[in-house]
């Protein structure tokens, strides 16, 4: 049997059960802002490490602090917008490929977060692949502090307002660092992807 | 392909009665899950709402179906994907491999797929070659043990720790552990796996929903297995069953609202990933090769029937935590691929009727499963349509249907019917305690006369 057969068999087979459809309502037009408060209440809850600066360059120093003290290699790797201003921490960066080793720790940028579940939101993008966001034993995430939305269809309605329809290859949504609960039900922190999951809340 | 047992239900359900390891996890689970969703709803203002808002995206969905997957369809295409279409198991199955041999692989890693147990696509890779790790860690787990899942979201529910510390030993070349603690048991499959991940050629996830209007195959984990299986290897392939279907972004968010708090009494999981097209990585150079195949396995049948109401099915696992017959017997002695209330009416519409027949009787009609089913399904009334479907086919044991037949005559004559009481409450008396067989407890008559005697009495006295 060839696919396109089982395509129009499939399809034909669908077409005979009757339609009511109800339209989907109209997509929201403006997207609506988070309680901030609220939003890291939530973050705390999802089991992500929050702190707080003033710029971009400020929050990089204070990662690297983290690091210290977390006694990790000295060299985490940066998504491509964060470059420059990690190389003005004084960092030099590792390449993608250092996030294979253990203890690696990827630094990137969220898109923007949603307070109502205290969930971060990431987009795939070239410089910043998807997978790195899974592979890295510790993740931090910059986030605007301006760019907390109320909820999850706010980011579609951002999404609308800054671009067209096209989403990037991959948007994830992310509650908190990797986690199972298969044995026991016990929950354990750090199943394949990230054991920690920290975000950077910066300016106001 | 796990072997198909359903009509075994009897002798399984009994068995699993008596593993008390089995009871023991059973036990945890059931209080783990129940008492998760419980709290969960308790911080939802409306959660009925919620439900109503997702029922009513999925039910858009199931009305266009066909012009929603042909959008689906070209939304993917466009973005640089290819769509397959399977009329059942077997089609996708061969589509599968036919996509993993052109992408000349041989190492697969998969992350957890009811649609792949439904279709027996483990076996068949590895019948034609393949190398297969599943990457959740229960699909892990019960990979290791060569068993089929026993939950649709937990499939290793029913091991205890010790039981998987022991397949540990067994399978792993490394040194022994120090202590069986859970931390150190998955941060040893961690550590296992990781090897896996970074050498695969193909990773194969599932779909927890499609979107038309964007082509995203949505995937809600907690692991991040799913993510690195789709991300990591040079070719993806997605498998999904056509009423994962939902219109818009805005209607798989309505979906979502539910679907973690239901299954395990997360508002969000860990892991929500919206996948429009292939990897775009600066560091790889040619873009990852993406497929996304569609079963169908009878479900277009059921469109138009009276059993629709099932393709509303969102796969949470709640009717089976909170169902008193699944949390008794478990998983596997269902002998099907989806067990509880949920599986109990979707096995004999994938199936025959008569290689399901105890699946529609294994419920006791409570009810708990429609008031906790986050997609309003009402599951008890779908059971007895089918048992009334099983009737009508003399599906039943002779024995069951003479009984019946009994019954029936008795209730239209009721005097025959109390003296038939009368003399079954004095036999009760007669038989003795072992007769009533092993772990239940002997029935004794209670109170003066008959029920129907008590009840009449009670009657009198209250006036
Ligand atoms: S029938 Fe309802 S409760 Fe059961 S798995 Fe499906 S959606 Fe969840």
């Amino acid at each position: 049997m060839n696919g396109s057969h089982s395509r129009d068999r499939i399809l034909s087979r669908l077409r005979q059960a009757p339609s009511a459809a109800s339209r989907a309502p109209a997509n929201p037009l403006s997207p609506v802002h988070g309680d901030p408060t609220r939003f890291r209440q939530l973050a705390r809850d999802n089991h992500i490490h929050c702190e707080h600066c003033d710029e971009v360059t400020q929050g990089l120093q204070r990662i690297r602090q983290w690091m210290q003290e977390q006694e990790l290699p000295s060299a985490p790797v940066v998504s491509g917008p964060l470059l420059s201003d990690a190389r003005a921490a004084g960092w030099e960066p590792g390449p993608l490929s250092d996030l294979r080793r253990p203890h690696s720790v990827w630094i990137n940028q969220s898109w923007c977060a949603v307070a109502d579940t205290g969930t971060l939101v990431v987009l795939s993008r070239p410089e910043a692949p998807g997978y790195a966001n899974f592979l890295a034993e510790h993740h931090w995430l910059l986030l605007d502090a301006g760019r907390i939305l109320a909820t999850k269809n706010d980011v579609w309605a951002q999404w609308r307002v800054e671009h067209d329809d096209t989403l990037p290859p991959a948007v994830h949504i992310i509650s908190g660092p990797s986690r199972t609960a298969d044995i026991e039900q016990t929950l354990q922190l750090g199943a394949h992807g990230p054991r920690s999951l920290n975000l950077m809340l910066v300016g106001r | 392909m796990m072997r198909y047992q359903a009509n075994a239900f009897k002798r399984q359900a009994n068995k699993a009665l008596q593993d008390t390891t089995l009871q023991q996890a059973l036990d945890r689970a059931q209080t783990g899950f129940v008492a998760r969703r419980a709290k969960a709803l308790e911080l939802v203002d409306d959660f009925e709402h919620l439900k109503q808002q997702a029922r009513a995206a999925k039910e858009r969905a199931l009305s266009e179906a066909a012009y929603l997957l042909e959008r689906f369809e070209c939304q993917v295409t466009a973005n640089g994907g290819r769509v397959h279409w399977a009329l059942d198991g077997a089609e996708l199955n061969r589509t599968v491999i036919d996509i993993c041999r052109q992408a000349g692989g041989r190492r697969i890693i998969k992350g957890k797929s009811m649609v792949g147990e439904e279709t027996g696509l483990n076996p068949a890779l590895e019948a034609a070659g393949f190398e297969l790790v599943e990457t959740d860690l229960g699909e892990y787990i019960i990979q290791l043990a060569q068993e089929p899942p026993s939950h649709i979201i937990a499939p290793a529910i029913h091991k205890t720790r010790h039981q998987v510390a022991d397949l540990f030993a067994r399978h792993h070349r490394q040194p022994p552990r120090t202590g069986d603690s859970i931390a150190n048991l998955v941060a040893e499959a961690r550590q296992q796996l990781r090897a896996q991940f970074l050498s695969a050629d193909v990773g194969i996830i599932g779909a927890n929903l499609l979107v038309a209007e964007t082509g995203s195959v949505v995937l809600v984990t907690n692991e991040g297995n799913g993510d690195l299986s789709a991300n990591l290897p040079r070719t993806r392939i997605v498998v999904a069953s056509i009423e994962k279907i939902v219109a818009t972004l805005e209607d798989a968010n309505a979906v979502l609202e539910v679907l973690g708090r239901s299954a395990t009494g997360q508002a969000m999981t860990a892991y929500t990933s919206f996948y429009q097209g292939p990897v775009q990585d600066d560091a790889a150079g040619s873009p990852q090769s993406y497929h996304v195949v569609l079963l169908d396995n009878g479900r277009s049948d059921l469109l138009a029937g009276p059993y629709r109401d099932i393709l509303r099915c969102i796969k949470c696992g709640a009717c089976l935590n909170h169902c008193p017959v699944y949390s008794n017997v478990g998983g596997h002695a269902y002998g099907s691929v989806y067990p509880g209330p949920m599986g109990s009416v979707l096995e004999p519409l994938l199936h025959e009727l008569a290689s399901t027949r105890p699946l529609p009787n294994a419920s006791s009609f409570c009810g708990r499963c429609e008031e906790v089913c986050p997609m309003g399904i009402p599951l008890p009334r779908l059971l007895r349509q089918l048992r009334d479907r099983q009737h009508e086919q003399q599906l039943e044991p002779q024995g069951w249907r003479r009984g019946l037949g009994i019954y029936g005559w008795l209730s239209r004559h009721p005097r025959c019917f109390r003296l038939t009481l009368k003399l079954l409450r004095g036999a009760l008396w007669l038989v003795p305690p072992p007769f009533w067989g092993q772990g239940r407890r002997p029935l004794r008559p209670a109170g003066r006369g008959t029920f129907v005697e008590q009840w009449h009495r009670a009657s009198r006295n209250e006036r």
